[in-house]
């Protein structure tokens, strides 16, 4: 008799056994399934269903707080199917509560009917279709928060002039992150409010700093995205900008920081010089740009994440002159030489492995200035740098990521590249990011620990071993447990850095390479680095302040939901009024009957 | 958003939370009117409707949790409901000032004799073959009698870990516990898996008889809580290390309160109610019940 074994990982999943066994028992009655096992992935269990040969590479991927569901049947489809049964008992008591589960409006008009009060809508569509629904959501009087990729940058444009002809703003497109009214959006963490106001056309820039200033006990009162191209000269920094003035005006805001990787040369001038005129102090923490210069009283330019959260605090503290010291801490700088001694003749080599591509900018960025050559998919540098080289990856790149989650979502995208890493003899230091926060996966320590372990059996087998550097952008009340994730890196013997740039910094060390000092040397708060970078590009036109933000940032979003229902769920654990849209392509996705549809109405 | 009233609680809950702190957790994950929270600092409580508390760290709430499971996703915040709150969002706020508090720890009996252990393991072995005779992990106790025949993967496994202590080539000693919870931690089908439920009533056994207030030191505690850490999801590792701590769920603590008692049929109803817990989790754990009365006497 053939047999076929499929397996299932259903990560942080929890049922009562009782319902395990009847699930456990409806499988096992399929016509064709031979054998079934339903239990909680930890290694005694792998080991058991390793034993019954009832374990495949997939099933190898669960850990404890997962429940694995293995089967053996006579075809691969049977197998197929029963595994299909499986995730459609269990899915449906997993959906983000009962807003988002029965009976779901299909349209915006319809959702709005339920919650006439929203105020912002939340869409996370195909680009092609978010468009048009942003546009719906313009015209009926909501703020737009756009996850979406892939808008083309004229409706972009179009958009942002209707958002301003209405007195709203438009958060994106392929904007993942915002925190309004402490209330979470997208891939945003947990944290505390505070007199810090954000602006970012960069999504983990914007987690990296707010984070980095909840670790230093201050808090955030606006964090808003704006979407990567935003900054685009054509577009002009129209929402940052928008944005910035009414922050300005906003009481609970005392200290403003702009982030963003390096904007239109006349986009930078427009925002340091309208920054300055804000009456409130701003940093501009334009992720690797290195020319930017204050240009007058009030505007503090930071070249690192790492700087901007440290000049935010200074400023909040009202200390006089900012000296916090940014050089590598004595016990991370003892762990570097201890790790680096480890290391063979041979190995010199640095793969960086990134889920966030703002970190891996920066990154990028600061290791070139330290170790010179290194190759990247960020700006093609790949084929380019000599064989072997260093390497940074960002893994959440359109090329890593066609056909499967985001690896924010599912870091197990990083395994394959570890493990590559591990079998180059040059290889030395593997630096990475763990990125905590909402929507992000509910492990993603528990699966790098996995494959690191792998990879450093692979190193190991040719008598070699990795220096694993990691920093857990993250804060203490992350739904992932921030010190936990943490401590379980520790234990599989990653060392940790306090911030991206610091990660750096360390991994220069154990390369016996002093990596620059990034941070502007000198500047003191109080007198500011005097303008020195010309900016001769003509002003863009004034942006208004859209009238009705400071409304939503006042009393918080209420939500219309349109797309990825996680983010529904995030709301919803916040208590904010929220509904989902069961979104469906109009036209049954026939994109040119959708448009004359939409022109007929 | 709503509030709702604990009518009772365990001590161990009431200690984690301190009538001024605002935040409780988030949820950490829903099933069968079940609801359990994740705190800050990382441990978990179970929130139920009325009822004996099923968990060491249990809540007891006046409402239909089938209604209030549903409402409430994964991650959704929980707070107290107390004047330093009201600010912050949450999904449920829970009013804990008024919850009766119910003593959920196990300690040394000293009137207890090896005789009556001996014969209350008997008679409880009696009991378990007599109504749960292929449940869970209860085809051991007749397999340690007579040998390992006809037994599921689990419980091969489970014997074998178990063999060398019960041949009596190994004493109990704390090293010989900690290769016993090494070996059955996390072994089984179940949400708590059938070795870490045998484990919990081990452990009540331990502590009603008094070897682990002799042995118990933070080494054994730091070396146990790493085994857990390791070896089985977050869920069962909190029953696990409670149970070191000697707090358990009602129904167990009852049945071992009631064993340890004069009267000599006072547990039989408390079996009972312990047989029903989960699907074998309540015959596993008094699988370890009678294993450890076995050992010990």
């Amino acid at each position: 008799m053939q047999t076929h074994v499929r397996c299932l990982v259903l990560f942080s999943m929890y049922r009562d056994s009782v319902w395990l066994m009847h699930l456990s028992y409806t499988l096992e009655s399929m016509p064709g399934v031979q054998r079934v096992a339903v239990m909680m992935g930890t290694p005694h269990n792998k080991a058991l269903l390793q034993d019954a040969g009832l374990l495949t590479a997939e099933g190898e991927a669960g850990g404890a707080n997962d429940l694995l569901v293995c089967v053996q049947a006579d075809t691969p489809a049977i197998a197929a199917e029963a595994l299909q049964q499986a995730t459609a008992r269990m899915t449906p008591q997993q959906g983000a509560g009962a807003t988002a589960r029965t009976a779901a409006p299909r349209t915006l008009e319809t959702a709005l009917r339920r919650l006439p009060e929203a105020n912002l809508a939340c869409i996370s569509v195909p680009g092609e279709y978010a468009v048009h629904e942003a546009r719906k959501a313009l015209q009926h009087g909501l703020h737009v928060f756009l996850f979406s990729a892939h808008v083309d940058l004229a409706a972009e444009i179009a958009l942002k002039n209707l958002a301003a002809e209405q007195g709203l703003l438009v958060m994106g497109p392929d904007c993942g992150t915002a925190i309004l009214h402490g209330i979470p959006l997208g891939f945003a963490n947990q944290i505390p409010r505070g007199p810090v106001g954000l602006i970012a056309a960069s999504g983990t820039g914007l987690q990296q700093v707010s984070c980095l200033l909840a670790g230093q006990g201050v808090g955030v009162s606006q964090a808003i995205g704006v979407g990567g191209r935003d900054v685009h000269e054509r577009i002009g920094g129209h929402s940052m900008r928008a944005a910035l003035r009414t922050l300005a005006q906003d009481a609970d805001t005392r200290v403003l920081v702009l982030i963003a990787k390096p904007p239109a040369p006349r986009v930078a001038a427009q925002l340091t010089r309208e920054a300055a005129q804000m009456g409130k102090p701003c940093v501009l923490a334009f992720v690797g740009e290195h020319a930017l210069t204050a240009e007058s009283a009030g505007v503090y330019p930071a070249t690192t994440l790492e700087e901007a959260a440290l000049l935010a605090r200074a400023l909040v503290h009202g200390t006089p002159a900012w000296s916090a010291s940014v050089a590598l801490p004595a016990s991370l700088a003892t762990e570097a030489q201890a790790a680096s001694t480890a290391l063979q003749p041979g190995q010199r080599l640095l793969h960086a492995l990134y889920c966030g591509g703002t970190l891996a900018h920066e990154a990028l960025g600061l290791l070139r200035r330290a170790l010179g050559r290194v190759g990247s998919n960020l700006d093609d540098t790949l084929g380019a740098a000599p064989q072997p080289a260093h390497m940074v990856l960002d893994l959440g790149a359109e090329e890593f990521t066609q056909g499967r989650p985001h690896p924010m979502i599912d870091p197990s995208a990083r395994r394959p590249y570890l493990l590559e890493a591990a079998a180059n003899p040059a290889v030395a230091v593997v630096l990475v990011d763990v990125m905590l926060g909402w929507g992000a996966h509910p492990d993603p320590a528990g699966l790098l620990a996995a494959a690191w372990r792998e990879a450093q059996a692979v190193a190991s087998a040719a008598g070699r071993t990795l220096v694993g550097i990691a920093h857990v952008c993250g804060a203490l009340d992350d739904p992932q447990d921030f010190a936990q994730q943490c401590q379980l890196l520790r234990e599989h013997g990653l060392l940790l850095a306090d911030s991206n740039a610091q990660a750096v910094r360390l991994a220069s060390a154990v390369l016996g390479v002093h990596a620059p000092d990034s941070t502007a040397q000198g500047a003191g708060l109080e007198s500011p680095a005097p303008g020195t970078a010309a900016f001769p590009q003509e002003p863009y036109p004034p942006v208004g302040l859209p009238s009705r933000l400071p409304e939503l940032l006042r009393t918080g979003p209420r939500v219309v939901n349109l797309g990825l229902e996680l983010f529904a769920t995030q709301l919803a654990a916040h208590g904010t009024p929220v509904v989902h849209v069961d979104w469906r392509p109009p036209a049954g996705g026939d994109a040119r009957l959708a448009s004359l549809l939409a022109r007929l109405q | 958003m709503r509030t709702v009233e604990v009518h009772r609680w365990s001590q161990a809950a009431a200690r984690l939370l301190p009538p001024q702190q605002a935040v409780i957790g988030r949820v950490h994950s829903c099933y069968a009117r079940i609801l359990n929270v994740q705190t800050p600092r990382g441990r978990l409580l179970t929130l139920q409707g009325e009822g004996p508390l099923q968990a060491p760290l249990g809540l007891a709430l006046g409402i239909d949790m089938t209604a209030l499971g549903t409402r409430l996703p994964v991650g959704a915040l929980v707070l107290q409901e107390i004047p330093t709150a009201i600010s912050l969002p949450a999904a449920l706020r829970l009013r804990c000032a008024d919850a009766l508090v119910w003593d959920g720890q196990i300690t040394v009996q000293p009137d207890l004799s090896p005789a009556v252990l001996a014969g209350r393991g008997h008679a409880l072995t009696s009991w378990l073959c007599c109504h749960t005779p292929g449940h869970g992990l209860a085809p051991l106790l007749r397999a340690l009698e007579h040998g390992p025949i006809h037994l599921s993967a689990t419980n091969t496994a489970v014997y074998t870990a178990l063999a060398p202590l019960w041949t009596g080539r190994q004493a109990l000693t704390v090293p010989t516990l900690l290769s016993l919870v090494s070996a059955l931690v996390g072994l089984g089908e179940g949400l708590t898996p059938s070795g870490d439920d045998f484990l919990v009533g081990l452990l009540a056994v331990l502590h009603v008889t008094g070897f682990l207030s002799r042995h118990i030191d933070a080494l054994l505690q730091r070396q146990f809580c790493q085994c857990v850490r390791q070896g089985t999801s977050q869920l069962s590792g909190e029953f696990l290390r409670c149970a070191l701590a000697g707090h358990f769920a009602e129904p167990l603590a009852g049945l071992v309160r009631a064993l340890c008692g004069a009267g000599p049929d006072a547990w039989l109803g408390h079996a009972a109610t312990l047989a029903t817990v989960g699907h074998s989790s309540g015959v596993d754990a008094m699988v370890g019940i009678v294993w450890g009365c076995q050992l010990l006497a």
